[in-house]
């Protein structure tokens, strides 16, 4: 298709569904509690630790998605009760709470440093060049990674259906969505609420991360990398509405991977230098365009 | 306020006499090391042959300090982390054989090596440069690489900092300006093109599809190839570039797939020039080897900064030695220097050093022995001394005499490739002959 090949498309799923992965916890966070999380670079990155760790131990990399969908949990709570409930209850502006993340990304971004020294250290392993593709498995010559990342996204994005819509919880937590005043007024423990969207946050952040290394090289500074297009994703979809990020996170896989491709095969090879610009340019555009996000378009044809 | 007033006599009294007594003090106590004259011929450290015959008058007289700082800059972790741990080791080996060696002198002498990792990154290279520079250091060695010298020439040429650099190879003019406090003792990277293009032309290959990395270093190989595969009537099919934090390949293997086809249809020999760093290879090899991609069937040629690279070896030693991965690296020759370094670098990590190990061990000696004939701890008389030395030196990497640029003249290089899970020398390059010798045959893809 378009002189597009099979491993191209692969590539674009995958990295469609790792973005859509790391932009649901933004989405799901601005939603309950209107803050941009910065931290969500270093929850990442945590996940990214949680598999190599796990791998060096002797475990199959695939392991991490659990360890670090538990661990980064811990981590975004760590955040929450440390800094931001705190803050929160001495009726912090939203803007101080944004600071709040960005100091916790600093700190655990220099805790991650410090722990890829000690694996390099004790386990004499490349802990700040961690690439784990060679351990993947294939199905016909498929890589495993697609399979799983698409795997963890469906069920993510499931899960987090069945959570909010089919259970007391969940309607709850949808209830300090729509109006936390309201939701506390009517006895939702409106803590416990934020308390479970950020473990949830954090650890589907965390399974993002623990997959990464099955297909690029990554580093302690790969969520710092990455977080600029895991707010594009989150933004694309629609910063209010939870399922959109899925939706901004294939646009913007595709766009990265297939689009760049094509492009380079019709223009020239020179134009992969530029695939960084792409996020920043859907971003804006889609600011100005479609402020609401993609997953609003529907929404409001129907109004209309 | 009268016991005010006494006080303040009380305390003025006080400072008075302690004036009185620190005067004494420093009137008793000798001033400087003894003055005492040693006129030596000298065979450098344990082992090393080099033979600098000066009349060396002991430390003090000469305006040394009794402890000399040299500031010492090697990557421990980054895309040439590999290369810096080992650096970091020769580096180590030095500044214990430097010390013998004053001790051997009666030298009142130390020499105080400062290390600090720049872990390949160069703006962070420039911080510690001025964080030694800060602590008065004014002489700075160690494994910096290309992007690094161009990050702190300019401010070691203002605040007068000698640098001398142990893995730096790009051309002069795009990483300082020469005869500034920039020294390299490895020579610039024209000979490495010439060496890649002869194992093209030696194989017959007259096409060549190339990716580069951009950054200073990546991009000066791949200008300096290019004149040399023009020059030779090699054929570049493709010419393309990635920013170094790139991290998906997909987009570029798509390109160099797209360009290599027709020629590997037509059953036209091509080879591909992977211009990257050792953790891209690793990345490369494997999306291609998963993709089934034409490119594992094709000669792969490297720049320098693979060959050795521990990281190759153990992630994609087997798809390495599949594409027959051949890079070059300057050759250190067979001496008593060499295999010194070489036995305390395997001592101390159970590896052999690389040609960037030796050359910092190189550069440390170049440093304190320039120090030490200068007779003062000034960076602009280390400076003019530096030339000197260099071309009286004879170390582990061999003799180093610099260019007027500061740039080591000439060298040979080795040909590495993964042969049976290990880097071996395939072929040995002579570059002022300009010929190839196969040490071991290879069949290229």
């Amino acid at each position: 298709m378009f002189g597009i090949g099979l491993p191209t498309i692969v590539g674009g799923l995958t990295w469609s569904a790792l973005l859509s992965l790391m932009g649901i916890g933004i989405t799901l966070l601005y939603r309950t509690t209107k803050v941009p999380n910065f931290a969500h670079a270093s929850f990442v990155t945590t996940g990214v630790y949680a598999s190599f760790t796990l791998s060096l131990l002797g475990f199959h990399p695939y392991w991490g998605i659990l360890a670090g969908f538990i661990l980064t949990g811990l981590e975004a709570l760590l955040l929450f009760y440390s800094i931001l409930e705190p803050l929160r209850r001495r009726k912090s502006s939203v803007f101080i709470l944004m600071i709040g993340t960005l100091a916790f990304d600093i700190l655990f971004y220099g805790i991650l440093n410090i722990y890829a020294d000690y694996l390099q250290t004790v386990f004499k392993a490349s802990a700040r060049a961690v690439y784990l593709a060679p351990k993947d498995f294939s199905i016909m010559g498929i890589p495993g990674i697609m399979f799983m990342s698409l795997g963890m996204l469906v069920i993510s994005v499931l899960g987090l259906y069945l959570l909010l819509n089919r259970t007391t919880v969940g309607i709850a937590l949808k209830a300090c969505m729509e109006n936390t005043a309201l939701a506390q007024t009517i006895g939702v423990n409106v803590s416990l609420m934020l308390m479970l969207s950020w473990f949830i946050a954090g650890g589907i952040a965390g399974i993002s991360g623990a997959l990464l290394p099955m297909y690029i090289e990554t580093s302690p500074d790969i969520g710092v990398l990455l977080v600029a297009e895991m707010f594009c994703v989150s933004i694309l979809g629609g910063l209010e509405q939870v399922y959109g990020a899925p939706l901004g996170g294939f646009l913007m896989g595709f766009a990265e991977v297939v689009l760049t491709s094509w492009l380079a095969s019709e223009v020239g090879p020179w134009i992969i230098s530029y695939t960084p610009l792409l996020p920043l340019g859907a971003m804006a555009l889609t600011l100005i365009f479609i402020p609401k996000g993609l997953a609003t378009i529907k929404i409001r044809r129907r109004e209309g | 306020m009268r016991r005010r007033g006494l006080s303040i006599s009380a305390l003025a009294i006080f400072l008075i006499v302690v004036l009185i007594i620190g005067i004494g003090i420093g009137y008793l106590i000798p001033r400087g090391a003894p003055t005492a004259v040693v006129t030596k011929t000298v065979t450098t450290g344990a082992g090393t042959t080099a033979t600098i015959t000066k009349t060396i008058t002991a430390a003090g007289a000469g305006g040394l300090p009794s402890e000399i700082p040299i500031g010492v800059l090697n990557a421990l972790s980054g895309s040439f982390g590999t290369f810096g741990t080992r650096g970091q080791a020769a580096l180590e080996v030095a500044e214990k054989d430097i010390n013998d060696y004053v001790k051997k002198l009666g030298l009142n002498v130390r020499f105080k090596f400062y290390y600090e990792d720049y872990a390949t990154k160069p703006d962070v290279a420039l911080q510690k440069v001025q964080s030694l520079a800060a602590r008065g250091i004014k002489v700075i060695v160690g494994g910096l690489i290309s992007g690094a010298v161009k990050q702190v020439s300019s401010y070691a040429n203002t605040n007068k900092i000698v640098i001398i650099a142990g893995a730096s190879t790009a051309p002069r003019e795009s990483v300082a300006p020469p005869g500034g406090y920039v020294f390299r003792v490895l020579p610039p990277c024209g000979a490495e093109g010439e060496a890649l293009v002869a194992v093209l032309k030696d194989k017959g290959i007259k096409n060549v599809a190339m990716i580069t990395t951009e950054d200073t270093y990546s991009l000066s190989i791949r200008k300096a190839f290019a004149s040399a595969a023009k020059a030779a009537g090699i054929n570049i099919v493709l010419d393309t570039t990635f920013p170094p934090e790139t991290k998906d390949f997909t987009a570029h293997l798509d390109a160099l797939e797209r360009a290599v086809t027709p020629y590997v249809q037509k059953s036209e020999p091509i080879a591909v020039f992977m211009n990257v760093w050792e953790n891209h290879i690793p990345l490369l090899l494997d999306q291609a080897n998963k993709r089934k991609s034409p490119l594992m069937n094709l000669l792969w040629i490297v720049p320098d900064t693979i060959p050795l690279s521990t990281i190759v070896l153990k992630e994609s030693g087997k798809l390495a030695e599949k594409v027959k991965l051949i890079g070059p690296l300057f050759t250190a020759p067979a001496s008593s220097a060499h295999r010194h370094v070489s036995e305390a670098v395997r001592a101390k990590l159970g590896q052999e050093p690389d040609v960037y190990a030796l050359a910092g061990y190189d550069a440390a000696w170049i440093a304190a022995l320039s120090i030490l004939m200068s007779r003062s701890y000034d960076a602009e008389a280390i400076k003019n001394t530096i030339p000197l030395v260099s071309k009286l030196y004879w170390g582990a990497t061999g003799n180093i005499e610099l260019d007027q640029n500061g740039d080591r003249k000439v060298m040979d290089q080795e040909l590495y490739a993964v042969v049976n899970g290990q880097w071996k020398v395939v072929a040995v390059y002579k570059s002022l002959e300009k010929s190839l010798t196969w040490v071991v045959p290879i069949n290229v893809p």
